[in-house]
């Protein structure tokens, strides 16, 4: 009788004790898988910002996501306006570089997602600041954080660039949404026109074709999905690994009169 | 055709020949389909073939009724049955299933006995080799040499022997020991061949092989039956294959079985066995060897499987009389590929991928005595099998062609009735009737760019295929006298959904260098028909002839020739005792040209080619030294026959000597 006793009275106290969590301590970790680049605070709109990736920033497409933090408080912003400032200081000039600004004032799962496009890496050439707008919808506060940043140059180009005929330049990176493996594997290539030192919009009127092929062995792989404009200048297809190994992702992109030929080198582990 | 007319009637005026009535004539008959279940016996045909020591379990094979052999290298020929092969045909040891490791199919089950631990083949065409599993072609049951109870407590024997023709020496030894309760047998053989050279002197490069078997049984009598338990190992290494890309480093054969036979029994059966087991085995290409590789590659496969069966006879209900089978197995398989390229990063991809089949079948038959001079066979199987193709890699890769299914499920089922009637004393024919079909393979439903040597295709597996359909005749007719027996058999077999590679245009090859991708499907049907002859006659007290000749046709929907069909082929022996232990031989193994083959698949026509072989035997009593020696291929002649890939020439003269000591 007295072991049922404290065996009730055992259940009614987890129980209770389960129910009394509050909600911050039943927090998945946002940040789970990403790299920290760097913080900074934006003084003028009282917020801390933090840079995350997915891996280190390199010449090429960089998802990132942003992390508000009230600058006296500590306490998670998620709701605010976000929008970058790259910008690489070189000896004789300044320019900027592609980028997607978070598209919604609500942070997902505690982070601004979006995305930097760097066209050239740090070091001699010059180096590389983003800026961090942010407008604090609960103080009404605006200000912008200058993190600096290291941009590497990978050896294996993730970023190409063209320039057609009637002088127009263009730059075209790509991402892979998920890990890649052996199979179908969605992908997305990001086309961008400079108009400007400074303006590098999304561009959505080529038409591309892929074929992935491994230049050790010249074969390709069956039922690839090319890829097709989206929104902003990404264009999404599949491809397909029959193996592990070098792949080389051939691209045809055209516009009327306009062919041009692009391609990515990828190694699958 | 009517080159075997001819021969066939001469095969018969020899039966019409005056024998006189010596005292010992020849102990047992041909077996024929319908009572070579009831024994596990060697008939007189592999008694003779077993006492040539050196010979292999392939060479043996050959020999056979309605079996021939696809050589891709001197070692690792793969059996065929009247044209059919691979997924087509059981090939069982002791009854149990076994299924090959290597993509290209380097190890065929056969290659893990040696005649060292055999005590019979039996080979069952048709649907008459149902009993061991859904099949369109036959079976091909090894049955290994069991524990001996003997008065004698320890008797074996030991022997070595050298091959000129390769450099090669075998070197064997086995042994039974036996008590009152239990016996025992081991078994140990070695081989090892350096290149052969074919006729006209010229080495043949990737001919070389060397390998050890070792095996170990134990048998136990119970009041009412025996227990036995056996293992056998068989490592192979460093074996040449002439005709392909590559070779094998190293082949790992492990079986494991135990069984339990119940004899007299009071209730219903009058004897059952049952038996579990487990077998594996590791295969591993290799082209390290090889010069002008394009691109060395790794090449490892695994083939586990698991299996049970009980399987028994009635006690005769009436004129029937019952027997039953019951098997389960589980197969196991993966193969991988890994290509080194001279710059870049390694590349990987699952050639098999990990994927397994789960089969449970059941089969029954019964044997109907009409009279004294008739009786009707009937058998029915139900296969229900699971093939299922596990996570990872493997399945990844095979999205790349669309929406896979993680398993599917299939049944196969096989009818058949066959009535022998014996006409006279001495004339017996047989006629049988069978529907039957047989499962896809793994390699069929799964393989991923399989690179197929005689066509030049990669070959992609269809998960979609389903079971290939054969409905088939054939008559024997048979002569027994005291002192020949002479048979000829005619079959005739129509397959629906056969199984058939198709060329997709739209997809490009992988392998570099190869014409294109084929698809394994069922296409609309194909037609297969031959003649099987045999003879064995006595003449006296010391002449002995044995003789078999087999002709096959394979026709595709298109009327097209199937390729990897033999041509009319044959083979005659004779043997001459000069005294009771010594004696000599006479051989002829003889094919004619093969016009009828099928440029698609990489064939060309074969010219007719007959070599001689003259052996010279000296057995011993129950103890003692043997000797034989002789001399194969006795004219060097370079030759080679249909099935062999590549045209690579056979061996050319060898001289060869076996010694044997019997404790």
């Amino acid at each position: 009788m007295k072991l049922t006793n404290y065996l009730s009275l055992a259940m009614l106290v987890t129980c209770v004790s389960l129910f009394s969590c509050s909600e911050d301590e039943v927090v998945v970790d946002p940040t789970a898988g990403l790299t920290k680049i760097t913080e900074g605070i934006a003084t003028d709109a009282g917020v801390k910002v933090e840079l995350w990736a997915k891996e280190e920033l390199f010449v090429g497409y960089n998802p990132v996501f942003v992390a508000l933090y009230d600058a006296e408080t500590n306490k998670r912003i998620t709701d605010a306006h976000v929008s970058f400032g790259p910008l690489m200081t070189m000896t004789t000039m300044n320019h900027a570089c592609p980028f997607e600004n978070p598209t919604s004032e609500n942070a997902t799962g505690y982070l601004f997602p979006g995305s930097i496009t760097f066209i050239m890496g740090s070091g001699d050439m010059g180096s590389w600041k983003l800026a961090v707008n942010v407008h604090n919808h609960l103080s009404e506060k605006e200000g912008s954080a200058e993190l600096d940043v290291v941009v590497s140059t990978p050896t294996v180009s993730r970023l190409k660039s063209f320039v057609t005929t009637t002088g127009e330049k263009y730059f075209m990176a790509y991402t892979f949404p998920d890990k890649t493996k052996v199979g179908v594997n969605d992908i997305s290539f990001m086309l961008y026109k400079k108009e400007t030192m400074m303006s590098f919009p999304g561009v959505g009127d080529f038409t591309m074709s892929m074929e992935p092929e491994m230049p050790a062995m010249g074969h390709g792989s069956p039922n690839n999905v090319n890829p097709t404009h989206i929104a902003n200048g990404a264009y999404a297809g599949k491809v397909n690994f029959t193996m592990t190994g070098d792949w080389r992702l051939n691209l045809q992109l055209t516009k009327g009169d306009l062919v041009q030929d692009v391609f990515f080198d990828v190694t699958l582990n | 055709m009517l080159r075997f007319l001819v021969v066939f009637f001469v095969g018969l005026s020899f039966a019409h020949a005056q024998v006189t009535v010596p005292v010992d004539s020849l102990p047992t008959r041909l077996l024929s389909s319908i009572t070579i279940q009831a024994s596990r016996e060697a008939d007189t045909l592999q008694r003779f073939l077993l006492a040539n020591k050196a010979m292999t379990t392939e060479e043996m094979l050959a020999k056979l009724q309605g079996v021939s052999l696809i050589r891709r290298g001197s070692y690792g020929q793969e059996p065929m049955i009247q044209g059919m092969t691979s997924g087509q045909l059981n090939v069982t040891i002791d009854g149990m299933k076994m299924f090959g490791a290597c993509t290209d199919k380097m190890d065929p089950v056969s290659i893990y006995v040696e005649p060292q631990n055999l005590q019979s083949i039996a080979v069952q065409p048709g649907a008459q080799g149902s009993r061991l599993g859904s099949t369109v072609g036959g079976s091909i049951n090894m049955q290994l040499l069991q524990p001996e109870f003997s008065p004698t407590k320890f008797g074996g024997i030991l022997g070595v022997g050298y091959q000129a023709v390769s450099s090669g020496i075998n070197a064997f030894t086995n042994g039974n020991y036996s008590t009152d309760k239990s016996a025992f047998n081991y078994s140990l053989n070695y081989r090892k061949a350096n290149n052969y050279r074919a006729g006209g002197g010229e080495e043949i490069a990737y001919t070389q092989y060397e390998k050890v078997n070792v095996t170990l049984a134990g048998k136990w009598k119970t009041k009412q039956g025996f227990w036995s338990a056996n293992v056998l190992a068989d490592d192979g290494w460093n074996i040449g294959f002439a005709a392909l890309p590559m070779d094998v480093g190293s082949a790992k054969a492990r079986i494991a079985a135990i069984e339990y036979e119940h004899a007299q029994c009071h209730g219903f059966f009058s004897a059952w066995s049952a038996k579990v087991y487990y077998n594996s085995v590791q295969h591993s290409m290799d082209d390290s060897h090889r010069e002008d590789v394009l691109m060395h590659m790794d090449m490892p496969g695994a083939s586990t499987t698991i299996g049970a069966f009980w399987e028994g006879k009635m006690h005769p209900v009436g004129k029937h009389v019952f027997s039953f089978r019951s098997d389960f197995f589980y197969n196991d398989v993966l193969a991988e590929m890994v290509m080194y390229p001279e710059d870049g990063n390694p590349m990987y991809m699952q050639t098999w991928p990990s994927s397994a089949r789960a089969d449970f079948g059941l089969f029954v038959e019964d044997t109907y005595t009409i009279n004294k001079t008739s009786k009707l066979k009937a058998s029915v199987r139900w296969d229900a099998a699971g093939n299922f193709l596990h996570e990872g890699i493997g399945f990844d890769q095979a999205l790349v062609f669309g929406d896979v299914e993680e398993h599917s499920f299939q049944q196969a089922k096989s009818i058949s009735a066959g009535l022998r009637k014996q006409l006279n004393t001495r004339l017996v024919v047989e006629w049988n009737l069978a529907y039957s079909d047989r499962l896809p393979s793994l390699s069929e439903l799964y393989g991923f760019y399989l690179f197929n040597r005689n066509d030049g295709y990669d070959y992609i597996g269809n998960p979609n295929l389903v079971t290939e359909k054969s409905a088939s005749s054939d008559l024997a007719l048979s002569f027994f006298s005291k002192h020949m027996e002479v048979s000829v058999s005619g079959f005739y077999k129509d397959l629906r959904d056969y199984i058939y590679p198709t060329t997709l245009t739209n997809l490009s090859a992988m392998t570099p260098g190869a014409n294109g991708v084929r698809l394994y499907e069922n296409s609309a049907s194909a037609v297969l028909m031959g003649l099987d002859f045999s003879l064995l006659a006595s003449f006296g007290k010391r002449f002995q002839i044995m003789s078999s000749m087999k002709s096959t046709r394979g026709i595709d929907a298109e009327s097209k020739a199937l390729p990897l069909i033999p041509p009319f082929s044959g083979n005659v022996i004779l043997k001459y005792f000069v005294l009771k232990q010594i004696s000599v031989q006479a051989e002829c193994d003889a094919a004619a040209q093969q016009d009828r083959y099928n440029t698609e698949f990489g064939e060309d026509a074969t010219s007719a080619y007959a070599v001689y072989a003259l052996r010279l035997q000296r057995e011993s009593g129950i103890k003692g030294i043997s000797v034989a020696c002789g001399v194969e291929n006795l004219f060097d002649k370079k030759y080679h026959a249909h099935l062999d890939w590549g045209n690579i020439p056979r061996p050319g003269r060898n001289i060869y000597v076996n010694f044997s000591y019997r404790f």
